[in-house]
């Protein structure tokens, strides 16, 4: 049973890690590879630290379901006809989980605990070997299980709520998660952080390194404890998720609630033209898309955390851009809009000059969602922090970012679009909205880079007039602001439905196929397909056409962040900065960072070697 | 007469595979015309070329002299369509999928409603009046489409499979209207597997098979005194299989 779902799985990923995806997925193997190695490097005498890494990769794992749509390759609803107990399905299921890149990486960094245990005492491997694999199986279900119990909150606003509040609560404590310790330092001294030593410390990713403690000073009573509860937590959460499990495969969700109170409010938006009857129909989506609540809630609890979390030591310097951060969120969260409304575009491709109508009615349902609520954040908490001077920065920003914001939703959406499941095929769980690795959450990030470069006009002149002293200067940063807004957000909506005009059918291919669609021009799959065939290199065999890829893909990360950035670290005294290799090793740093950048210089230079070496060895053939 | 659909030449490969292979077909004005063929024959996808909804990689597809690839905005004005299992707004109801289509197409306020409410009533769909679109049946959900198609009045409907998985009480309400819409003047371009249906419905069919048209004209021509299915099946069919093998199942 679970061999056949893992070659099942197998089978899958097979077929989709491809050509320019299974170079996309090399790169995040590498990238979390990196980290992995980091995790070794950093927490090799440090049980503390090493406790608080695990959380962060056991954290990595809860949000995961997140980040991959659903993550699952087997859905249970194409089981749910064999006979078998869903015990025994979620067991399966699970074993089919351990296959793939996540979990191979993620046991690299667990390794982490064997150098650990060394360290304290070379007899405490005996537990660390057991206790190492069993956080693994621990976190692997975590994803399932937090998963299953998303889905399952998903059916209810409230349920939405709550799954956005835990999500986002996670990931701005772990981006803000210093004010936090210096809040408890500043409140107890040294006891403060104590206190949070011993939370991190006994949560279930603290387990292992407890274990390995009580082994190494000989309480071996202890050690066996920790392990037994290490082995008993994932059969509880397996026979939860198994529940869960049957939940799903034999109860139809409950029907979303309509609201019609606000019907007439839309009625009257809805007839003022084309325009307005998109509009409308997206503020109905907003209000009834259980995925959009949440992906809203998101944005402004992840905004609210981020900004204010420093507060508890005092300061309230980002108080006042928590509203400019929800709409950078919320905008990284609609960056797929298009991708998300799946193969219903096919009605506004036969619609008579329906494209300009459905970009601008899609950009103004955005900006009337997220513009109250940015702006009733930036008033509330810039009152709060008691920053006058931020006043004129924080109001020239908003009318940028929120121009910016949805020019650029328009165009990323449309130009660099990720065909997702359609929503009447996405089955019971809410969540699973794609079967891919998670190339939206790709367009997520280009949206938290690219809307501060639309609003940098805006906050230059605001900054500017604040740091003179000249306010005449600093209020020009509303004019231009208001100026910059409308221009990117009118260019984004004329370039995207120029883009839905001429490719329209090549869009809707691409969501009907689940294939990317082969006009698309930016960077990712196609944009190295498209340097492939500038360079006439898409006449190579399939195999090295990967290499090359791969190679091409791949090599930069050596040659900037881990080598010459990193050098840049090393240079000036930055000791363990995130995930920079060479900042972990001391006095090797300088010589790590040069490797770095010669290792990747040569796989670049691999890459472009190859198809000549190619070509040279095919015309020896062919005289 | 100028014809309601003639494509010259359409073709579509999906990589190594040619769907649709240099596909000639005139659908006359105001005729009722069935295409039958096997799965993977090629019939959706040059149904979608036909309306706009797919790039042909070769040939051309007019709608009453409009080519639907150079003047879209023209043709598309003149064609409802009704496509094979794509998505619709799904957190919408029935009558507000209508109304914004309606909207978004251009007509008034009234009209929209007026026919709207007509449709729903017609198509029994105004008793799910709360349900929204993402909680409909399947049948349903054709029903919703078959609406949308006619909702502007076109000249030409296209329809791909129109009668899967609805009721057969239903699927009598549909016949009549496509019948109505017929006796007016409008043409239909109809897909099908149930050859009966086609027999019964229209008067000029087409066998699509490996994406060409081997064989089309009126029914009575095409059936040449036998029946729509037994030309088919020596058509495209090859052997008939299912009777031999399979001797584990009833053990």
């Amino acid at each position: 049973m679970a061999g056949v779902l893992i070659a099942m799985r197998v089978a899958v990923l097979r077929h989709s890690l491809r050509g320019a995806r299974a170079a996309w997925t090399s790169t995040g193997a590498l990238v979390g590879l990196g980290l992995a190695v980091a995790t070794i490097v950093s927490g090799r005498t440090d049980g503390t630290l090493l406790a608080s890494l695990w959380g962060t990769w056991a954290i990595g794992w809860a949000v995961a379901p997140l980040v991959s749509g659903g993550g699952e390759v087997l859905k249970p609803e194409n089981f749910a006809m064999l006979p078998m107990s869903p015990r025994r399905l979620a067991s399966g299921l699970l074993a089919s989980s351990f296959v793939g890149f996540g979990p191979a990486v993620t046991l690299v960094a667990f390794a982490s605990l064997l150098p650990y245990a060394v360290h304290k005492g070379p007899v405490a491997l005996v537990v660390a070997v057991p206790a190492l694999l069993l956080e693994l199986v621990f976190v692997v279900l975590l994803a399932r299980f937090v998963n299953a119990v998303a889905g399952m909150l998903l059916r209810t606003r409230v349920g939405a709520f709550i799954v956005a509040l835990v999500w986002a609560g996670s990931m701005a404590l772990i981006a803000q998660g210093w004010a936090l310790v210096a809040a408890l330092t500043q409140r107890w001294g040294d006891e403060g952080p104590a206190y949070l030593r011993d939370v991190v410390g006994w949560l279930p990713s603290g387990w292992p390194i407890r274990a390995v403690d009580a082994a190494a000073r000989g309480d071996w009573g202890v050690a066996l404890g920790v392990l037994a509860a290490l082995a008993v937590l994932p059969v509880l959460m397996l026979l939860g998720w198994s529940r869960l499990l049957q939940r799903r495969l034999t109860e139809k969700p409950a029907r979303p609630s309509e609201r019609r109170a606000s019907s007439s409010r839309l009625g009257r938006i809805a007839y003022t033209g084309r325009v307005g009857a998109v509009a409308a129909k997206e503020l109905r989506s907003w209000s009834r898309d259980l995925l959009r609540t949440n992906h809203l809630w998101f944005a402004v609890i992840y905004a609210v955390g981020f900004c204010l979390l420093p507060v508890l030591v005092g300061w309230w310097g980002m108080a006042p851009y928590t509203g400019l951060a929800m709409l950078l969120m919320g905008s990284g969260l609609a960056a797929n809009i298009y991708g998300l409304d799946g193969t219903a575009l096919w009605l506004t491709l036969l619609t008579p000059g329906a494209a300009r109508a459905d970009v601008r009615g899609r950009q103004l349902a955005w900006v009337t969602v997220m513009a109250p609520m940015a702006i009733g954040l930036s008033v509330a908490f810039t009152v709060l922090s008691g920053d006058s001077y931020a006043w004129p920065i924080v109001v020239s920003l908003l009318p940028a970012v929120l121009g910016g914001a949805a020019g650029l939703i328009a165009l990323v959406s449309t130009h660099m679009l990720v065909p997702m499941t359609d929503p009447h095929k996405r089955g019971s769980n809410p969540l699973g909205i794609s079967d891919n690795d998670g190339s939206s959450t790709g367009l997520a990030y280009l949206m938290l880079g690219g809307v501060p470069v639309t609003a940098l006009p805006a906050g230059a002149v605001a900054a500017a007039g604040v740091l003179t002293d000249r306010p005449w200067l600093a209020w020009l940063g509303l004019p231009t602001g208001l100026v910059t807004g409308a221009f990117f957000a009118w260019l984004g909506g004329r370039l995207a439905h120029r883009r839905l005009d001429a490719h329209g059918p090549e869009l809707l291919e691409a969501m009907r196929t689940g294939v990317a669609p082969a006009t698309r021009k930016v960077t990712g799959k196609d944009g190295v397909e498209r340097l492939m065939a500038a360079k006439g290199l898409d006449d190579l065999p399939k195999r090295l056409r990967v290499i090359v890829g791969v190679c091409w893909s791949v090599c930069w990360l050596p040659i900037f962040p881990q080598g010459l950035v990193a050098l840049g670290f090393v240079l000036f005294g930055q000791e363990r900065h995130s995930w920079f290799l060479a900042t972990y090793v001391g006095g090797w740093g300088v010589p790590l960072a040069c490797g770095m950048v010669v290792f990747g210089l040569a796989v670049l230079g691999t890459g472009i070697y190859l198809p000549g070496w190619y070509r040279k060895r095919e015309a020896v053939d062919a005289v | 007469m100028t014809a309601a659909l003639r494509l010259t030449g359409l073709t579509k490969r999906f990589g190594d595979k040619t769907a649709v292979d240099g596909l000639d077909l005139t659908v006359p004005a105001g005729s009722f015309y069935g295409l039958v063929g096997l799965n993977g024959a090629g019939k959706t996808t040059t149904l979608s070329m036909a309306v706009g909804l797919l790039r042909p990689d070769a040939g051309t597809s007019n709608v009453f002299g409009v080519d639907v690839w150079s003047d879209p905005t023209t043709a598309k004005a003149l064609l409802g369509v009704l496509p094979d299992s794509l998505g619709l707004p799904e957190r919408l109801t029935g009558r507000e999928v209508l109304t914004y289509l309606g909207l978004l197409r251009g007509l008034d306020k009234s009209t929209v409603e007026e026919r709207a409410a007509e449709l729903l009533a017609v198509l029994e769909l105004d008793g799910a009046e709360k349900t929204l679109v993402s909680e409909y049946s399947t049948g349903m959900r054709k029903k919703i489409g078959l609406a949308v198609a006619l909702l502007h009045a076109p000249k030409l409907l296209v329809l791909d499979e129109p009668f899967e998985a609805v009721d057969p009480v239903s699927a009598l309400t549909v016949r009549r209207i496509l019948r109505r819409f017929t006796d007016g003047g409008g043409s239909v371009v109809m897909s099908s597997h149930v050859m009966a249906l086609v027999e019964q419905l229209c008067d000029h069919v087409a066998v699509v098979d490996k994406g060409r048209v081997p064989l089309s004209g009126t029914v009575a021509e095409v059936k040449a005194g036998r029946g729509l299915e037994d030309v088919f099946v020596d058509l495209v069919g090859g052997g008939v299989d299912g009777a031999e093998g399979l001797a584990w199942l009833a053990s």
